[in-house]
């Protein structure tokens, strides 16, 4: 029973003899170097890894900047920008004229139209001469003239019901040869929208 | 003297240490930092790219464009004169209708039409709220394609030849406009020594007209 036990004592005393001793042979792997050997070629992975993802991104940056480098594609490009450019005036020059055409259609039309509107106002009774016309003030200057001085009030009244005028002028008469003499100054109403007719 | 187990484990840590902070500081942070600056002139590529390649494809139709927006501006040019006119053309045009009119030409003053904006006659009498102003703030964008010359004259008629001279601009000269006139009765000295009386009309006209240019031409 002794020596059974003595046997299995001395057998594992060579099972831990061989065990350091397969230590000893191998230092690579159970060295105090080893975790940081690979820890270091973990990292050279990585970087291999993100090198080649690099390397295919700038070869594809590269290609662009050669298409946007190549002589052909810069006369196509040039060639499109100058177009649209002249495009570009071409569309500027029609919104001016357009805006001519929509300020001119703002004024007022000094006519005979008109002319005949202001002298329907007062009939046979007043005769009216047409004196001046500014567009700055807006103010169409006539006089008018009458035999009958309790017209007058009637009349100016009148000329301000046409609609023709924003604001009627009028500042007094004088008497001559027989007639009263009405200075007039009368603002011409414009119009609002573009191509409409004279109120 | 002799590692200890401990001695050995420390050193262990402390090469694993060194060993993830030199990857990381020289490896891999270099190429994650080169990966962003790709990443980003990439897309600054890719955007030049692909405006370019827009702009490119715009060339098949660009030139039915162009063709297309000249006929449009040469039919909204159509009622105003085609430039550029010199004074004599304009001499031409507003004596030509004066005498047309029976109104007899006294003095003439033309000034060459200049790039100009004309400006809105409601809101210049304050009849709307939105004021126009005077456009100076954007003189700067005239092309040059619209452009306003001027005319002072005095003319000697009757009123109803004035009112028929007006007639005929309105209706027959959109390129004419008549800013202002004042008639004034006057007495004249005939050849015949006669004292007639007559009106004198001062009058102020605009003239419109437009001119084509190379338009910065390819």
């Amino acid at each position: 029973m002794r020596t059974r036990k003595n046997r299995e004592l001395d057998l594992l005393r060579s099972y831990r003899r061989k065990a350091k001793g397969d230590r000893e042979r191998t230092p690579l792997l159970s060295g105090y170097y080893t975790p940081a050997l690979v820890l270091l070629v973990v990292g050279l992975v990585i970087w291999s890894g993100l090198a080649g993802v690099n390397y295919v991104m700038q070869r594809g940056n590269d290609a662009i900047q050669d298409w946007l480098a190549a002589p052909e594609t810069f006369a196509q490009y040039d060639e499109a920008v100058q177009k649209q450019e002249q495009l570009e005036q071409i569309r500027r020059q029609i919104d001016e004229v357009d805006a001519l055409e929509r300020s001119i259609a703002t004024y007022p039309k000094v006519t005979s139209a008109l002319m005949a509107r202001v002298r329907a106002v007062g009939g046979d009774r007043i005769s009216v001469r047409l004196t001046g016309y500014d567009d700055q003030t807006g103010v169409l200057a006539f006089e008018a003239r009458g035999t009958n001085v309790s017209e007058i009030p009637g009349y100016v009244r009148d000329l301000q019901n046409t609609g023709l005028f924003r604001t009627a002028g009028y500042t007094g008469y004088t008497y001559d040869e027989d007639h009263y003499v009405l200075s007039l100054s009368c603002v011409l109403a414009g119009h609002a929208s573009e191509g409409g007719d004279q109120p | 003297m002799e590692m200890t187990a401990h001695d050995r484990q420390l050193l262990r840590l402390v090469l694993s240490a060194a060993a993830i902070i030199l990857c990381a500081r020289f490896l891999i942070l270099p190429a994650l930092e080169q990966r962003q600056e790709l990443k980003q002139q990439r897309e600054q590529l890719e955007q030049q790219q692909e405006e370019w390649q827009l702009t490119i494809d715009a060339l098949s139709h660009l030139d039915d464009d162009i063709a297309s927006a000249r006929d449009e501006r040469r039919q909204a040019a159509l009622p105003y004169f085609t430039g550029p006119m010199e004074t004599r053309e304009m001499d031409d045009v507003i004596t030509a209708i004066a005498l047309k009119h029976d109104l007899f030409p006294d003095t003439l003053v033309l000034t060459a039409p200049q790039p100009g904006r004309e400006s809105d006659y409601l809101s210049q009498n304050g009849q709307t709220d939105a004021a126009s102003g005077d456009g100076s703030e954007e003189e700067s964008g005239l092309t040059g394609f619209v452009q306003i010359g001027s005319a002072d004259f005095t003319v000697r008629g009757s009123e109803q030849n004035w009112v028929d001279f007006l007639d005929e601009i309105e209706e027959q000269y959109p390129g004419l406009r008549v800013k202002s006139f004042q008639i004034q009765e006057e007495s004249y000295l005939t050849d015949s020594a006669d004292v007639v009386q007559g009106n004198t009309i001062h009058c102020t006209l605009e003239l419109y007209e437009c001119v084509e240019s190379e338009e910065g031409a390819a």
